[in-house]
């Protein structure tokens, strides 16, 4: 008896997209770091805090490929998972054992949000360090030029941690939205992508002819930005903390890191709010799985 | 009525659940006793399904329902610990794999007994490895007869456990089921269409139309209730006026079922017997009918 640990393991087991495209997406970079052909003698004779700004932007580089892959599976999972088990009717099946339909839900919820971010964000470490030790093994090999940019552990784990901070804020802030795929993916006959879509831009759509107002159209377009702009202070600071290379300016990610309020980012009211958004669609999916009857 | 314990497993007043117009249940009352095997058994649309979905908690419904003393719309979550239920065939899913299946069952449920599972599976030709995908029909309910089975439960309520399935799995499923798993404290309510197939098994029959109860009876006392006269000829007339609740011509000859005459009274007119299950039930669904 160990419920809710079986309960995510079957989500992997269904579901195998949740960790084979993230891992399918490691493999170009990993082929791209082993034969892949690099010049980068412009990067010559950096200043210590141009370096780190590099040192930065290819972290955020590799890892945001392997997030947005990660971010359209869980999308994928959420509109499905309450779905499907319909659409076969093995929902009988799983309503056959005891195991509550809060407890089944609540497994999803922590699958997309908890257990697949984290993992995928591990994942995404260990492959920037794989990337990175092999790029170093062919730069002593003498088998690319010694130009790119030196290793600085604390750039390094800064901007990791920025990016460890940025996946969770973006798990809290879309929590709505996935407890309403979640609603959507219990409720809905057929159609679960249109249904997810529909009504929210309908509503917006009747408050722009009946009122004349945007202010539906302008949450849901605020809700959808990816997280970190949108937070509380992090925007800003994503535009000050730049450093100038070739005349052009970059944003340092380890000096974002410096200069974040951490508990800022998630003690605000649109987070707060959305989470207690997300709680109460969660009651609804899961009032939903209870009582849905397909015949 | 053997081993029926004081308290019922299940105790249904007035239920009843429409679907729009349609009352799918109009007020059916019924008690089910411990160690009972009780044939739930109605035409199409009859509202069997209906009546299981109320009893497993799938569906909401009026009237008062007690299963194994929990309300099953309130407390389904307590109640799913000791009853088990095969809704269908092949509502496993495809993609789940036997070893899958083994894991998940023992991982959520405390009275799931894994060696009892894997041993009768061992009997059979299902490989653990297997996903469902690959399995026939007749293997798919194996793998869910012996997660099932294993289970320790109180109650098994199998709706048309056995719907397309060969004569040869449909008999082992009823084998199996009266052999390894049955006994004094586990009860057991099934809906099927073949009921030539489970006469022989079901200690109660309650048989159900247009969502009310035509029939409620144990199989013991049907025979004293319900007699079957293949008819001569020339005795017809006197049968006739006895009032039979429902006639069939077999073969040239007329069998005529009586529902409370002695034997008295019938004995002389031809050939008595207690009607089979299946007969009985066509003579209730048609007799109400005609």
């Amino acid at each position: 008896m160990n419920t809710m640990p079986t309960l995510i393991r079957r989500e992997f087991q269904e579901h195998r997209a949740l960790w084979l495209a993230p891992l399918l997406t490691a493999l170009p970079l990993i082929g791209t770091a082993v034969f892949g052909h690099f010049e980068m003698a412009s990067m010559t004779a950096l200043t210590t805090a141009q370096a780190r700004a590099i040192m930065g932007i290819t972290v955020w580089a590799m890892s945001l490929v392997i997030f947005m892959v990660a971010a359209l599976v869980i999308s994928v999972y959420l509109l499905d998972c309450l779905y499907a088990e319909r659409r076969d009717r093995s929902v009988l099946f799983w309503k056959s054992l005891p195991v509550s339909d809060a407890a089944t839900v609540l497994s999803k919820f922590l699958v997309a949000l908890v257990v697949v971010p984290i993992g995928v964000f591990l994942f995404a470490v260990a492959t920037d360090l794989i990337v990175r030790g092999i790029l170093t093994a062919r730069t002593g090999a003498g088998l690319i030029a010694e130009q790119f940019p030196l290793w600085d552990t604390r750039a390094w784990l800064q901007t990791q941690a920025l990016l460890g901070i940025w996946v969770a804020a973006s798990a809290v802030w879309y929590a709505p939205l996935a407890a309403w795929m979640l609603v959507i993916s219990a409720w809905a006959r057929r159609s679960v992508m249109l249904w997810t879509v529909l009504p929210p831009l309908l509503i917006a759509l009747i408050e722009r002819l009946a009122l004349h107002t945007t202010h539906f159209w302008d949450f849901l377009a605020d809700r959808l930005t990816p997280a970190f702009p949108a937070l509380q202070g992090v925007g800003a600071e994503l535009m000050t903390q730049t450093v100038t290379i070739h005349r052009s300016k970059v944003i340092s990610l380890p000096q974002v890191f410096e200069h974040l309020d951490v508990s800022a980012v998630f003690f605000n009211a649109p987070m707060l709010l959305g989470l207690v958004a997300a709680a109460a669609l969660l009651y609804v999916a899961i009032r939903m799985r209870r009582w849905r009857d397909d015949g | 009525m053997t081993s029926t314990s004081d308290t019922p497993v299940i105790v249904a007043r007035g239920l009843a659940k429409s679907y729009g117009t349609l009352r799918a249940l109009d007020g059916v009352s019924f008690t089910v006793g411990a160690g009972r095997i009780v044939g739930l058994i109605g035409p199409n649309g009859a509202g069997k399904t209906t009546a299981l979905k109320a009893i497993l908690g799938l569906a909401r419904y009026d009237g008062e329902l007690s299963v194994l003393g929990c309300d099953p719309a309130r407390e389904r979550d307590a109640l799913m610990y000791d009853v088990c239920f095969i809704a269908d065939v092949a509502v496993l899913p495809k993609w789940l794999r036997v070893s899958q299946a083994l894991d998940y069952v023992a991982g959520v449920h405390p009275r799931f007994d894994r060696a009892r599972a894997e041993g009768f599976l061992k009997t059979t030709e299902i490989k653990s490895k297997s996903r469902v995908r690959e399995l026939s029909k007749g293997m798919v309910t194996q793998l869910h007869l012996a997660l099932i089975l294993a289970i320790d439960a109180r109650l098994l309520v199998l709706d048309e456990p056995t719907l397309g399935l060969d004569l040869l799995f449909r008999r082992q499923f009823y084998d199996t089921l009266l052999n390894d798993y049955f006994d004094k404290d586990r009860t057991i309510l099934l809906t099927t269409h073949q009921v030539e197939e489970i006469e022989n098994l079901l200690t109660d029959v309650l048989f159900i139309q247009h969502g009310k109860v035509v029939l409620d009876s144990a199989v013991e006392d049907l025979g004293g209730r319900f007699r079957q006269l293949v008819c001569a000829p020339d005795q017809l007339e006197r049968a006739r006026a006895l009032n039979p609740f429902y006639s069939r011509e077999i073969f040239g000859r007329t069998a005529l079922f009586f529902e409370g005459r002695p034997d008295a009274e019938l004995a002389p007119l031809g050939e008595l017997r207690t009607p089979t299950i299946a007969d009985l039930f066509v003579a209730k669904m048609q007799g109400a009918t005609a």
